[in-house]
């Protein structure tokens, strides 16, 4: 939560608002949407931990 | 070319399609199936959030302000990435305290407080007006594009069209009869709505699968892949920079992000599906990463859908419409309608649940708390009021959506669709402090809540709402220009001369800073109620406490009285399966015998909560329950008090045991003393005499001398010996007397020395010599090998050898006089016996012996003359006390008297044996 919130506000995401391309895309908007797609999965993965952890804490 | 005929029939399709998945979702909840109650459901359901803000309005962003409308999105993403910190613990709470609504929530932080409640209320449904007004705009605009495409026209033309006519009216009575159905079909103590769940779920579906299908069209289609339709657009200048950050945007977009985050909090709708409809923790878990991930996907071909747009259409084209518009310049009408109904889905989907949601706070926060006030209605004594809290509700629906209505047809349509909606966004960010203060920080109180949260809608009000009102010409528009009074630091949109930024950022400063600084300061100022500190303390500890019963009903109320309340909010079969889920025991025909215990008050209390919300079912049940509430930390502060009594009392108990002990020692004391007066009388009694014995005897043989001077002089010669002699007695005994007071006292001087016993005794016996010559008495002497080093003065201590050598000499026996001393090394000291062959002493005067006078009855029958002081003894105790010796006496009957001084020092190993000497006279 704390790193997406960095990494999304000023002025980081200025940073990147850059010419150019990765992949004939452009840079910040390949950076919004992959930050996005990665902070998903960590978040995913976070989350069934967390789970397991509740269950072992619950047995 | 699509006719108007064909779109409402899609449309009436659409909505009949809704109701037949409402229905059935509602029919299986009671059957017990509920296919609802999943997370994936869930998830679908929290996408109420993407509304046609989002289907529609992020493209037209999108066209105009670049990535911007990605804030939107983001913001609730990191709400719910940090779904631990903050969601769940509302979601607990809420779970804990059955709440209904936000409204219910904020009140029951703060005391369920009714203003507080009513407040809320009046904030998020004022602040959700210009929100349900977009709602219908999209809906009204999205068929005039669709079906006026050909002649040019982007927005329906209301100033001329009759409200008949206008599209909008119409969907807003699809969406209110659509509320009723589902929102308020019966009042139930969970407000779990799974009709209307099955229902948004299936439209968010609708509404992504639509906005993908317009984005693949655009980008594969008509583009050759994303990378064609961005090198394109770099080309384009007016296009390139929408691929940048808006130059110096950084306020505003952290502004937004901020509102984004606020919203996903705090807006009624959302609060409704996250919280209220949630059935298991877990589902949240999940939709912690699901949810962004819709987003995502709800997002990614935004931006090329603008692009496209923005450089095919014609420029007259609304962007807000290019998720229309651009099929339809493509002639794919199909998928335009696809588009079309993906744009009702999220118009309706938000108007349902907003009005819901909104119908319940009305309902519970508003009305009832309001009517339960006007006592000429008896409210509190009627018998069914199920039906009336039903009617509230459907009425509030038709309220709030036509609220909305007036809105559209009057004010707000002039504005892009994203405007409006930050507008409300702006007004519900103002429980963002007293919502997150209230859950992390027990000092929160009822009034800083209020204060804070009146300033900041007022600010709202002014810096957001009179300008928003003022563009669509209801208002004179030179207080905006000129500020109120004419005064330029009453501008609503540069208010205290604050001009640096645009009028969202400027609102969101001057309402929040002023909201949290009245939040902060007031609360730390005022003193929280009783209840306000428990429910501030089962707030922000909702992790660390368990249940919720802390609370403890300090009354009594009937178990009847209970059951009638419940059974008139609920109806008869609720209330009867609701109490027996309390207690098993109870049958259809129970009737609540006798008094109800604290757990079944608070019981009542929840269910109650459930249904018409914290603040009535409070007001409700107290009006059954007659007394007061006692809570736990009050619990524990009696018990704090009664400790501290008890530590008191104990600190009592010792003080007295104390003071006991020292009348005890007093007591003793004056004992002492008493005995110690009666001791100096005795002393000076027996000083006198003393005194008197050799004064008499003086007196007596010079007043002869004087009577008689032709007295024979050899008689006068013996009778001033007499004199004499007597005289130096008496000068030994003040001497004496002087000395024994100087040692009681320890002025005396010590000149303390290494000395051999030995010694001293040889001096001693030296000095007694002629005493003992004169008496003829027979002395032996005897010493031990070993000796010992004493520490001591060498004066005092022949003086008590010679006092005791004296009184031997002088107690022996009269016709064959014998006395022996004997001195040895023994036990770290050394001891000295003196004895002689007299009559002894008694056994009972063997202590006394050694006090002054006390010559006592020693030999009661052959009194001798005095002619020692009486002191010699008491003076020789305290010289061997002295040198921390012993004297003590011991007399074996008619075996003379031995009396022995010890005196500790140092053993030293003899060198020779010492002779034993005797010494005869």
């Amino acid at each position: 939560m704390l790193v997406a919130l960095f990494i999304w506000l000023p002025p980081i995401v200025g940073m990147f608002s850059l010419d150019g391309t990765i992949l004939g895309l452009p840079i910040l908007f390949v950076y919004f949407f992959a930050g996005w797609a990665i902070l998903i999965v960590l978040c995913a993965v976070l989350t069934r931990a967390l789970r397991s952890a509740a269950q072992i804490e619950r047995k | 070319m699509l006719s108007s005929e064909l779109v409402i029939l899609v449309s009436l399709i659409y909505v009949g399609l809704l109701y037949a998945i409402a229905w059935w979702g509602d029919k299986r909840a009671r059957d017990g199936h509920s296919w609802v109650r999943n997370p994936t459901v869930y998830t679908l359901s929290i996408a109420v959030y993407c509304t046609s803000w989002t289907f529609y309005g992020a493209v037209g962003t999108a066209a105009r302000n670049g990535l911007e409308y990605l804030t939107i999105y983001l913001g609730p993403t990191v709400v719910f990435l940090g779904w631990w910190f903050l969601l769940r613990k509302m979601l607990r709470i809420s779970k804990a305290h059955r709440i209904t609504s936000i409204a219910d929530f904020i009140s029951s932080r703060y005391g369920k407080s009714t203003q507080l409640s009513v407040l809320v209320t009046l904030i998020a449904v004022i602040g959700t007006t210009p929100y349900i007004a977009l709602q219908l705009k999209a809906i009204a605009t999205s068929y005039t594009v669709l079906t006026g495409w050909e002649f040019g026209m982007v927005e329906p033309v209301r100033e001329t069209v009759s409200i008949f006519s206008d599209s909008g009216f119409w969907a807003a009575v699809g969406l209110t009869l659509f509320g009723i159905l589902f929102g308020t079909r019966f009042i139930d103590a969970d407000e779990h709505h799974e009709g209307m769940v099955a229902a948004i779920a299936f439209e968010s579906l609708v509404k992504l699968f639509a906005l993908l299908a317009v984005g693949f069209f655009v980008s594969f289609v008509m583009y050759d892949g994303l990378g064609d339709l961005f090198t394109q657009s770099a080309e384009n200048a007016a296009t390139a920079k929408l691929l940048m950050l808006p130059e110096g945007g950084s306020s505003r977009w952290l502004t937004l992000m901020m509102l984004s985050m606020a919203a996903i909090l705090c807006l009624p709708r959302q609060f409704q599906v996250i919280i209220v409809e949630n059935v298991d923790e877990r589902h949240l878990a999940t939709a912690s990463w699901a949810f962004p991930l819709y987003l995502l996907a709800m997002n990614l071909f935004v931006l090329p859908i603008a692009l496209a747009g923005l450089g095919a259409l014609p420029v007259w084209s609304d962007p807000d419409f290019f998720v229309i518009s651009v099929p339809l310049f493509e002639d794919q009408s199909m998928l335009a309608l696809l588009a079309y109904v993906g744009g009702l889905s999220a118009s309706t989907s938000m108007v349902i649940v907003a009005t819901i949601a909104l119908s319940t706070m009305v309902c519970n926060d508003l009305i009832v708390p309001a009517l339960l006030r006007i006592r000429p209605l008896r409210l509190t004594e009627r018998d069914d009021l199920t039906g009336l809290l039903i009617f509230i509700r459907r009425a509030s629906i038709v309220v709030v959506v036509f609220m909305g209505f007036a809105y559209y047809r009057s004010a707000g349509a002039s504005d892009a669709l994203a405007e409006i909606g930050l507008i409300s966004f702006a007004a519900i960010a103002q429980f963002i402090p007293i919502m997150i203060g209230g859950l992390y920080w027990k000092g929160g109180t009822r009034t800083g809540a209020q204060v804070a949260l009146t300033l900041g809608f007022a600010v709202w009000g002014y810096t957001l709402l009179l300008p928003s009102l003022a563009d669509s010409g209801w208002m004179d528009p030179s207080l905006i220009l000129n500020g109120a009074f004419g005064h330029p630091w009453l501008r609503p949109e540069s208010l205290f001369g604050l001009t640096d930024f645009a009028p969202l950022t400027h609102a969101l400063i001057w309402s929040i800073s002023l909201n949290t600084a009245a939040y902060v300061l007031i609360s730390l100022f005022t003193e929280p109620s009783a209840l306000e500190r428990i429910q501030a303390t089962l707030f922000v500890d909702a992790f660390s406490r368990k249940g919720q019963d802390t609370v403890i009903w300090r009354s009594s109320a009937s178990a009847n009285d209970l059951y009638e309340l419940v059974e008139r909010f609920l109806g008869r079969d609720r209330a009867y399966q609701s109490f027996r889920q309390f207690d098993q025991s109870i049958d259809p025909s129970w009737r609540g015998k006798g008094e109800a215990d604290a757990d079944m008050i608070a019981f009542t209390e929840r269910l109650l909560a459930g249904s018409i919300g914290a603040a009535s079912a409070r007001v409700m049940v107290s009006s059954v329950a007659k007394g007061e509430m006692v809570s736990l930390d009050e619990v524990l502060e009696i018990l704090e008090e009664t400790s501290h009594v008890i530590e008191y009392s104990q600190r009592l108990e010792t003080k007295s045991r104390e003071l006991e002990k020292a009348a005890a020692e007093l007591r003793a004391a004056n004992e002492r003393l008493k005995e110690l007066d009666r001791l100096k009388d005795e002393f000076l009694t027996m000083v006198s005499h003393e005194f008197r014995t050799p004064l008499t005897s003086i007196r007596s043989f010079s007043e002869i001398l004087v009577d008689s001077p032709n007295l024979d002089p050899k008689q006068a010669d013996h009778f001033l010996e007499i004199i004499v002699r007597e005289s130096e007695r008496l000068t030994r005994l003040i001497d004496d007397h002087l000395d024994l007071a100087r040692l009681e006292a320890g002025h005396s001087d010590w000149r303390a020395v290494e000395v051999d016993p030995r010694t001293v005794l040889d001096e001693s016996i030296d000095a007694v010599k002629g005493l003992f010559n004169a008496k003829g008495v027979v002395l032996t002497k005897e010493y031990s090998r070993n000796s010992a080093l004493l520490h001591v003065d060498r004066d005092r201590l022949t003086q008590v050898f010679i006092n005791l050598l004296s009184n031997a000499a002088k107690f022996s026996a009269p016709d064959h006089p014998e006395v022996s001393v004997r001195g040895e090394a023994m036990d770290g000291g050394y001891l000295v016996s003196i004895t002689d062959n007299g009559k002894g002493v008694a056994p009972n005067e063997l202590e006394i012996i050694f006090d002054k006078f006390s010559r006592g009855g020693k030999y009661a029958d052959d009194k001798p003359k005095p002619s020692g002081s009486g002191l010699g003894l008491a003076i020789a105790k305290h010289v061997v006390e002295h040198c921390q010796g012993k004297i003590w006496a011991e007399s074996p009957a008619g075996r003379g008297a031995t009396f022995r001084v010890f005196i500790p020092g140092t053993i030293m190993e003899a060198i020779k044996p010492a002779k034993p000497a005797s010494f005869g006279s």
